[in-house]
């Protein structure tokens, strides 16, 4: 067992060095790693067959609970990636039909275009857009028309998209679907969509005002005055004309209503993430069909990111290697030791960690690796496994905030204003978005000790 | 676009080699642009860059540490203006005017392009300590120690950026050591070279 558990660590380690570097595609590093994972910690030195019928997990298709009731998941979450597919396909034909680029010129239009309160309605509508689609198609969007009236408007557009993209993190942090970690951590644990925003989605609304409150402090001096230089013969873009088929519009409209209705429902309805993203690719192939052509949704599903999803899958397999043969547990009690069994030192070190490593490496493998650490942690602390959920989610989310290379929303963000001309470096993005990271996991922390100690 | 009679040559030096005064040249004597440096910085002002903060990140390869890609996205500096400068390149290449193309990966980013001429200058180490101690008026182990940086950089930055290594023999067309022929010899040679490519290759019409 000794030899399995340093196999699986050294995969474990070096699938991370990979990832961090990107010295290969973040599928391939993972797919490569967990059959190295199969084949080397189950196969050679476990010669466990069962270790590799529960890592792969597919019997569980077979099973009610996946698609009705739900439950407790290991190995491959399927449920997150089938989930994430669902999403991702109703995503891409929301913007192919032209709703985002619609959704933020007409708010643009209803401040009146005044660039304190672009900045604070923008802010506000990534972190709510964030709650229900993935923060890179939010920061996507917002990034590209946040520019487009930056060069209109005559304003730096920097502090608007590093605001946005703060708040894309936080929103995504408010629910099961917002961000892949929570997706992780809900279908792993068998949380609901209700559970989450009953719980962070409470918090990230008291964090979103206090973000709110800093940003419009720092920001509002240089935005201000931008609008006392504004040219006076301004054509505005007109939000009707990013509406490609009116027809595709409003189907795509419809389906997004009905799949966060689902989404807000599933608890009580007992219907799973993973029937929910099924429903969500039957329902939004049906909308573009309906209202396009199949040429369309051919399009459609070619922009699905089925890198990510591939990446998923070996990650599974790689975290699975860990916990079978044990070493999550040793890190749990390490964790528990540390604390001196204080909950209040536990939930402490796990916000705070999560939230320092996914400033600086991806937050997904973060996750998937915690996630059994702390349902060890749980078991032998006696902390409820919920608060120390939550505790990792808020950590992972908020913590990749910090730093441009933290979070995938940063990324795209960053790269959209710098292709702009806009270059974002290290240091004006740390200046923004790290003092407010801090600011955040603090709350978090505290209200965490109130709410959930 | 495809114009037949579109000249394009890539020119790849050492630093010191003289191989940007043989652009200059060459590009006078053909009667064609050189496209170098300060146009490529001029494109990229004109994307609204700060020309001091183009300095700080041209010609430089990607940090992996300090940057991430996502969904064909970069947010690294100096790739995003090192790929702004090779669409620019291929933007002009698309013209179908003719020029010479200094530098920046041009001999990769045109490869694929008919006719395209791949040159590497390359001089003698002692000549080229002696040209750039000269030309900046450096002492020798100041001008050895910025030869060494330079060509270190240009290294990286092809190696970062191409399939192939900087100054590989089978990549370029032709391969002139200007110690011995000096600028306007370098010329003469290159011109020759482009009269007998021109008569051999499909490509071009008289």
């Amino acid at each position: 067992m000794l030899i399995a558990k340093i196999s699986a660590i050294i995969i474990f380690l070096i699938m991370f060095a990979c990832i961090v570097t990107e010295a290969f595609e973040r599928h391939i590093t993972t797919l490569v790693s967990g059959a190295l994972t199969l084949s080397i910690v189950f196969g050679i030195c476990m010669r466990s067959t069962d270790a590799i019928i529960r890592t792969l997990n597919y019997k569980s298709f077979a099973t009610l609970e996946f698609w009705y009731g739900g439950g407790e998941s290991s190995g491959i979450n399927w449920a997150t990636i089938i989930f994430i597919a669902g999403m991702t396909v109703m995503v891409e034909g929301m913007g192919h039909a032209g709703f985002f680029d619609w959704l933020c010129l007409k708010i643009a239009k209803l401040v009146n275009y005044k660039t304190v309160a672009l900045l604070i309605c923008f802010m506000i509508m990534s972190a709510v857009l964030a709650m229900f689609i993935d923060s890179i198609t939010v920061i996507m969007f917002l990034a590209a028309v946040t520019i487009t009236l930056a060069h209109t408007l005559k304003f730096d557009p920097i502090p608007i998209i590093l605001a946005e993209i703060f708040c894309a993190n936080l929103g995504g942090s408010a629910t099961m679907c917002g961000d892949p970690p929570n997706i992780i951590i809900g279908t792993a644990l068998g949380y609901s969509f209700f559970d989450f925003l009953s719980n962070t989605g409470v918090i990230v609304g008291i964090c979103l005002i206090f973000t709110i409150i800093y940003f419009y402090l720092v920001m509002r001096k240089p935005l201000l005055a931008s609008e006392n230089d504004r040219p006076a013969d301004i054509t505005y873009p007109n939000a009707e004309d990013a509406i490609k088929s009116k027809k595709g519009f409003i189907a795509v409209v419809i389906v997004f209503a009905i799949i966060v209705t689902l989404l807000v429902t599933h608890s009580i309805t007992e219907i799973t993430v993973a029937s929910i993203g099924i429903i969500a690719i039957i329902l939004t192939s049906i909308a573009i069909v309906f209202a396009f052509d199949f040429k369309t949704l051919k399009e459609v599903f070619k922009k699905v990111d089925y890198k990510t999803l591939l990446f998923f899958v070996g990650l599974f397999v790689v975290v699975s290697g860990l916990e079978e043969t044990g070493c999550l547990e040793v890190v749990a009690e390490f964790i528990a030791k540390v604390s001196g069994g204080n909950p209040y030192v536990m939930v402490a070190i796990i916000i705070w960690l999560s939230a320092i490593c996914s400033a600086f490496v991806d937050n997904i493998p973060f996750a998937a690796t915690m996630v059994p650490v702390i349902q060890s942690m749980a078991v032998t602390t006696g902390i409820p496994l919920e608060t120390l959920a939550w505790t990792l989610a808020l950590g992972t989310d908020i913590g990749g905030s910090a730093t441009p290379i933290g979070a995938s929303a940063n990324v795209v963000g960053t790269s959209l204003a710098t292709k702009a001309g806009h270059p974002v470096t290290w240091g004006k993005y740390c200046k923004y978005n790290a003092p407010a990271t801090v600011i955040v996991v603090s709350i978090c922390t505290i209200a965490l000790f109130v709410l959930h100690l | 676009m495809a114009n037949k009679n579109q000249v394009l040559i890539t020119i790849t030096r050492e630093y010191g080699s003289l191989g940007h005064k043989i652009a200059d040249q060459l590009g006078k004597d053909l009667g064609i642009p050189v496209v170098d440096k300060a146009l490529f910085f001029k494109m990229a002002e004109n994307h609204g860059f700060d020309p001091e903060f183009i300095k700080k990140y041209d010609e430089k390869p990607r940090n992996y540490l300090l940057s991430k890609s996502r969904k064909g996205h970069t947010n690294s500096i100096e790739q995003i203006l090192a790929e702004m400068i090779f669409k620019y390149q291929r933007d002009l290449a698309d013209t179908g005017e003719s020029f010479i193309m200094v530098g920046r990966c041009a001999d990769w980013t045109l490869r694929d392009y008919p006719g395209v001429i791949k040159i590497f200058i390359s001089a003698d180490k002692e000549d080229r300590i002696a040209h750039v101690a000269k030309e900046n008026n450096l002492t020798i182990p100041e001008a050895t120690s910025l030869i060494k940086k330079k060509d270190s950089n240009r290294l990286k930055y092809h190696k970062a950026y191409t399939d192939v290594d900087w100054g590989s023999p089978n990549h370029y067309n032709l391969i002139v050591n200007s110690s011995e022929l000096g600028v306007d010899g370098s010329v003469e040679l290159i011109k020759t070279y482009i009269e007998l490519y021109k008569k051999k290759s499909p490509n071009w019409e008289d």
